[in-house]
């Protein structure tokens, strides 16, 4: 990696943690803005709201968002179509159909929930893979994409369907909330829940990221090269999807910035994943830390943070595509 | 010394009525290169499939030093032969220094960083390519043939003891031809086997030491390009007449 990469992504994590510092004194507590640094000597409530409620939030919002941007990252260079986000292979509409399933059934918005939207992202992404072995129909990429659609589309269908018997007073407004996105239920109970998959996803595609440069690449030159393709891919989207799918259970289903985020990383450090994976994952902590102080702090009652990632998203991947800077082939 | 060895190959695909290839020998030896001819169909990039290891041999064994090339690992192959195939799609902008080093990964654990004796080893390749100036530029931004040369400097950045290549100068003008005929007379020359697939006969009678002329999968000839590219043989291999006259050609491509 050249020193000016080196200086850029030391300069980002700058940016980061400052972002990061900033997005723990802003709020609308006592009043919107920003939170006085001394309040938290004086004030015992400051305190509560910075350390016990925005804290894990923050937290969360890193871990999500470093999951998203590096799982995009990954899956973009290992099916070498930067058209492709983390939740097409069923994961993200597995763990919402997971998550309003648990919730008709009276769990409500809690760890339960969490776990079974956890649960059934991992189903999805099993049976997508199941079917993209029995397809007769293209290559393994094509394959693996026209099973994700399939499975999104049931588990679509399953959530309409739960929406539809779901009592409009008590449970519909529960699942609507939580399939719009959104950090609010975080706190340090579902934080402990979320870390450590989503731990263990990022170090496992830190540690993967030459292979999945390799992957990028034609599957007999990546072949000629020593890689073994489809197991490699495989192990590598299974990694990834080990933390999408904790984040879609902690925090709805947040699309876009998974799509986005590794087109900016790319234009930052250039496509080896050697930079651009870890540089996808500050970028993502960074955009949905960003997001989601917007979200809580522009108006007395939330956005939905789905709804401000996939707005700023689409404005980005718009102008990405507009300047010509991303080029499309498969 | 011998460095790769088909000892009467056979192949065939599922639901082919015939052996795609059948029964084809050749032994090539430290520093040759030797081409495969014959029309579109008639078996040249299954042989090269086969030599490559990306396919098994039904009948007959296909060797590298003396390991047969089916049984050896992804890794351990990757580390004996180098393979160009005829096209490849880059989806990304990585500068051409990257991708040559992708090569190397053979080298090192999965999990490690390309080190100095890599770095060296890349930018040595694309010297002998003559394409060193190229090194930081976007693969995506380069001409087909600025391309193909960084592809064939990737093989040779793998340090393998054999390069597969299929159609090597497709598609590429006049000097670019020449300028991959002499890079692959100088990866012969630094003591690696070259077996390589085309249908420019000129650059293959100029670039050759051998050469093996095949139809529907057999081999109708396998010797030097002189009298393997004998008018008879080739009107019999390709199934028009042909005739012998001289046309204009790099001047490196005559320097043989």
């Amino acid at each position: 990696m050249g020193s000016n990469k080196a200086l850029r992504i030391l300069l980002l994590l700058g940016l980061f943690v400052a972002v990061c510092g900033a997005a723990l004194f802003l709020g609308r507590y006592p009043a919107p803005g920003f939170l006085p640094p001394f309040a938290l000597r004086d004030d015992p409530i400051a305190r509560a709201v910075v350390f016990g409620s925005r804290m894990p939030r923050i937290l969360g919002a890193v871990l999500i968002g470093a999951s998203l941007g590096g799982a995009g990252a990954a899956f973009q260079l290992v099916f070498a179509n930067p058209l492709v986000e983390p939740g097409f292979l069923g994961v993200s509409q597995g763990a919402a159909f997971g998550a309003a399933l648990s919730m008709i059934l009276g769990a409500g918005l809690g760890p339960l929930t969490a776990l079974s939207a956890f649960v059934f992202a991992l189903i999805a992404l099993l049976i997508s893979s199941i079917l993209a072995r029995k397809f007769r129909y293209g290559g393994s990429v094509l394959r693996l994409v026209l099973a994700g659609i399939s499975v999104s589309a049931v588990f679509s269908a399953g959530i309409a369907i739960i929406k539809y018997t779901a009592d409009p007073l008590s449970q519909l407004p529960d699942i609507t909330y939580w399939t719009l996105g959104g950090l609010s239920g975080l706190n340090w109970t579902s934080f402990r829940l979320l870390a450590p998959s989503v731990i263990v996803s990022l170090l496992l595609l830190l540690l993967l990221r030459r292979r999945i440069d390799l992957l990028s690449l034609d599957d007999e030159v990546a072949r000629s090269l020593g890689a073994r393709p489809e197991a490699e891919r495989a192990f590598i989207l299974a990694s990834a999807a080990l933390g999408v799918a904790a984040s879609v259970a902690a925090s709805g289903v947040v699309s876009w910035a998974g799509l986005v985020v590794p087109h900016v990383a790319r234009a930052i450090v250039g496509a080896d994943a050697r930079a651009s994976v870890p540089v996808s994952m500050i970028l993502g902590a960074l955009f949905l830390v960003v997001c989601d102080a917007a979200a809580r702090t522009m108006f007395a009652g939330e956005l939905p943070l789905g709804a401000t990632v996939s707005a700023l998203g689409a404005f980005v991947f718009v102008g990405f595509l507009a300047s010509g800077r991303t080029r499309i082939i498969r | 010394m011998n460095a790769f060895r088909l000892a009467s190959v056979s192949y065939r695909y599922r639901v082919a009525d015939r052996c795609a290839v059948d029964e084809v020998s050749l032994n090539l030896s430290v520093g040759m290169i030797e081409v495969v001819v014959g029309a579109n169909g008639s078996g040249k990039s299954t042989l090269l499939g086969l030599a490559s290891g990306r396919l098994r041999p039904a009948s007959g064994t296909a060797r590298i030093g003396e390991a047969e090339i089916a049984r050896l690992s992804p890794f351990n192959r990757a580390a004996r032969i180098a393979v160009l195939p005829q096209a490849e799609r880059v989806a990304f902008d990585f500068s051409c220094l990257d991708f040559v080093l992708f090569a190397r990964a053979h080298k090192r654990s999965p999990f490690a960083a390309p080190g100095a004796e890599d770095f060296r080893a890349a930018r040595s390749a694309l010297e002998t390519l003559g394409v060193e100036a190229l090194a930081e530029r976007p693969v995506t931004e380069l001409s087909g043939g600025e391309l193909q040369l960084v592809r064939l400097a990737r093989c040779v950045a793998q340090e393998a003891s054999l390069l597969v290549l299929d159609e090597p100068t497709a598609m590429l003008d006049p000097a670019h031809s020449s300028a991959v005929a002499r890079a692959v007379r100088v990866i012969a020359e630094s003591g690696k086997a070259v077996l390589l697939a085309t249908h420019d006969l000129a650059f293959a009678a100029a670039v050759a030491d051998r050469a093996l002329v095949l139809r529907q999968g057999r081999a109708v000839a396998e010797d030097e390009p002189s009298r393997a590219f004998d008018l008879g043989i080739l009107e019999k291999a390709f199934g028009v007449a042909f005739e012998s006259r001289l046309a204009p050609m790099p001047v490196n491509l005559l320097n043989k």
